[in-house]
């Protein structure tokens, strides 16, 4: 009995170690018939210029593509690489070659410029990058249609019409203390992807499918036409864009490193729904510019209204307060309001809380204010405020330095000659007693910008009377928030 | 006779352990520091959607009243639901699950809503997504 469990244990270990070799791409045979397709669509001097001793093949066990970056010789491949998409066999479905330009310091999301063209050199998208989003792709009026749940396994993803593009490239935190990475949807980058970052439509599946780029609707819209593809469709797998750097995500085999593939589900990429900011400007546009007012609120919303100078509200989460917006402009009898502040996308982690995190704007509408200041303005302040509303909501989220205080502040005093400014808050954690009968060091933690802060100055210059204390409002009853907010407009 | 009774004492003990275990892992300050429960809110046609980010105070009490006011404005349906299932195996949420106010809202899938959801070209500002 023992011999027989013991042989069945073993054909079990030997079946579970079995590759499939006539699948596994990292054999020579697959790379030399990668390049020989690629030898008839890419010029003999352009092929001299591919590292092919370097290329590195996305996971197809996990992805379900055979998806391939080829660097150039001299080049780093998180600048410069020959994408390809191909079957097991190495027969070509899709090509791009990528020029990535990254200005953004470590550690925050990938900004600066995006190439591709095709094998031909033909440039299909020339796009500036903010915050790992093609600009070229999420400005220009796209309509994102609502993906419908086709998988039974997504029924709790909850997807947002404004969620629909996954950013083309995002930072990942990489466990606590390291360095994020860069992360990016090479799928999306092909047009082939679940995503629908780039699909317009098909694509003919051959090597030289240059045209097929740009302006994609929805993922709805999407065509999924590789048939090996296996992505679930509310869901899009990122590669790291520079699989050298995290090597225990790599290994090799047969010439091709294998990198990892990382899934993201929509759920966990949107942790919070967002706004399209310049959607919510376009509908003061609908208030005729001749004769019209405009007034912009900066408003707190405090954690403990008992306890204005509490950090945070502890019950039922934690609640740290917030400061937010409220524009209007008013004219020919139409009024305009709109509300809107800045959050991280996900609430700041416990263990790393300073840590920068993508940011994302949100609806206002219908918020406590327990301080306001009101400030008129004028057609052309109000265009500063526009543009400066849109420029820092690009900015990461971190908690002490640039946080929804740090945002609306920077928005109000973008048109004022003399800024609102205020101290900042100190956090002071006493020293902990040690086992051995020391104290831990006490922790000081400063945050520049916070809504605490911002209340007891506009306390203060109420009851100083500051020359604008008429246009401050104090109510601590819960009673007073903020309108409804118009919303988008196209 | 002494052997059950020493088992019977093991299993309490067990019982009890487990108990705090789970009691401990629902504390608040324990509790916060893996995870923030935020939940979306949705009527039955998803005319009205609202997403929680307690971090910055738009908690359910928040989504309650600005529910309250959608009603006033007779712009849809008048039920709200809860679109985070609660989840057996999430111990460490079992105190929020009988506690807090959220989940005594009736739970409904969001495919279902969505599927009865009117096409819009754009969100109200009633509708977080």
């Amino acid at each position: 009995m023992k011999k027989l469990i013991g042989a069945a244990i073993l054909i079990l270990l030997v079946y579970s170690c079995k590759k499939n070799a006539g699948n596994d791409p990292g054999t020579s045979i697959y790379l030399h018939s990668v390049l020989s397709h690629l030898r008839d669509s890419l010029s003999a001097t352009d092929l001299s210029q591919l590292d092919t001793t370097k290329g590195y093949l996305t996971d197809p066990r996990k992805s379900g593509n055979y998806t391939l970056r080829l660097p150039f010789k001299g080049k780093s491949i998180s600048g410069d690489f020959v994408l390809l998409q191909t079957d097991a066999n190495g027969n070509i479905l899709r090509s791009r070659v990528v020029h990535l330009e990254n200005d953004s310091q470590d550690g925050t999301p990938f900004s600066g410029n995006i190439r591709l063209s095709s094998l031909s050199g033909m440039v299909i998208l020339q796009s500036k990058v903010s915050n790992g989003y093609l600009e070229a792709l999420h400005g220009g009026g796209i309509t994102a249609t609502p993906k419908k749940l086709t998988d039974s396994k997504t029924t709790t993803v909850l997807p947002a019409p404004d969620a629909d593009w996954l950013p083309e490239v995002v930072v990942v935190g990489y466990g606590s203390g390291s360095a994020p990475s860069n992360y990016i949807s090479l799928d999306g980058l092909l047009g082939a992807a679940s995503s629908g970052i780039l699909n317009s439509g098909g694509g003919d599946g051959s090597a030289s499918d240059g045209g097929n780029s740009g302006g994609g609707g929805g993922a709805s819209s999407g065509s999924q036409n590789s048939s090996n593809t296996s992505t679930p469709p509310d869901s899009t797998y990122y590669a790291p864009l520079d699989p050298s750097q995290i090597p225990r995500f790599s290994s090799s085999g047969g010439g091709i490193t294998i990198t990892d593939a990382v899934q993201f589900e929509k759920e966990y990429v949107y942790s919070i729904p967002t706004i399209d900011i310049r959607k919510f400007f376009n509908c003061f546009d609908l208030v005729p510019s001749d004769g019209a007012t405009y007034s912009i609120q900066l408003c707190v919303d405090l954690p403990i209204n008992s306890t204005p100078e509490a950090s945070m509200n502890f019950s039922g989460g934690v609640n740290a307060g917030h400061t937010f917006l409220v524009l209007t402009k008013s004219g020919n009898g139409i009024n305009v309001t709109q509300c809107f502040g800045y959050y991280p996308q996900s609430a700041p982690s416990a263990w790393n809380p300073f840590l920068p995190i993508p940011s994302a704007m949100k609806d206002n509408g219908d918020k406590e204010i327990n301080a306001s200041i009101t400030m008129s303005i004028d057609s052309k302040q109000f265009d500063v405020i526009k543009s400066t509303a849109i420029n820092l909501s690009t900015n990461s989220y971190t908690l002490d330095k640039s946080n929804c205080t740090d945002y609306a502040l920077g928005v109000f005093n973008s048109t004022r000659s003399t800024p609102l400014t205020m101290q900042p808050y100190v956090l002071r954690q006493a020293g902990i007693a040690l086992s051995n009968g020391m104290a831990s060091s006490p922790i000081t933690v400063t945050i520049n910008s916070s809504p605490q802060k911002l209340y007891a100055e506009l306390s203060d210059m109420k009851s100083n009377g500051n020359a604008e204390a008429s246009n401050i409002q104090l109510d601590l009853s819960h009673n007073l928030r903020s309108p409804i907010s118009h919303g988008p407009c196209n | 006779m002494a052997h059950a009774i020493k088992n019977m004492k093991k299993t309490t003990l067990i019982f009890i352990s487990l108990f705090l275990f789970i009691a401990i892992s629902n504390l608040p300050p324990i509790h916060w520091f893996y995870k923030q429960n935020d939940c979306w809110f949705s009527n039955g046609n998803g005319s009205f959607t609202f997403a929680e980010m307690s971090f910055q105070g738009d908690d359910f009490q928040q989504c309650s009243h600005k529910f309250l006011e959608f009603r006033k404005r007779k712009l849809g349906d008048t039920v709200l639901y809860r679109l985070c299932s609660m989840n057996i195996f999430y111990f460490w949420d079992y105190g929020e699950y009988i506690f807090s106010q959220k989940y005594k809202v009736p739970y409904k899938s969001w495919k279902e809503i969505e599927s009865r959801r009117d096409p819009m070209a754009n969100k109200s500002g009633f509708q977080d997504f």
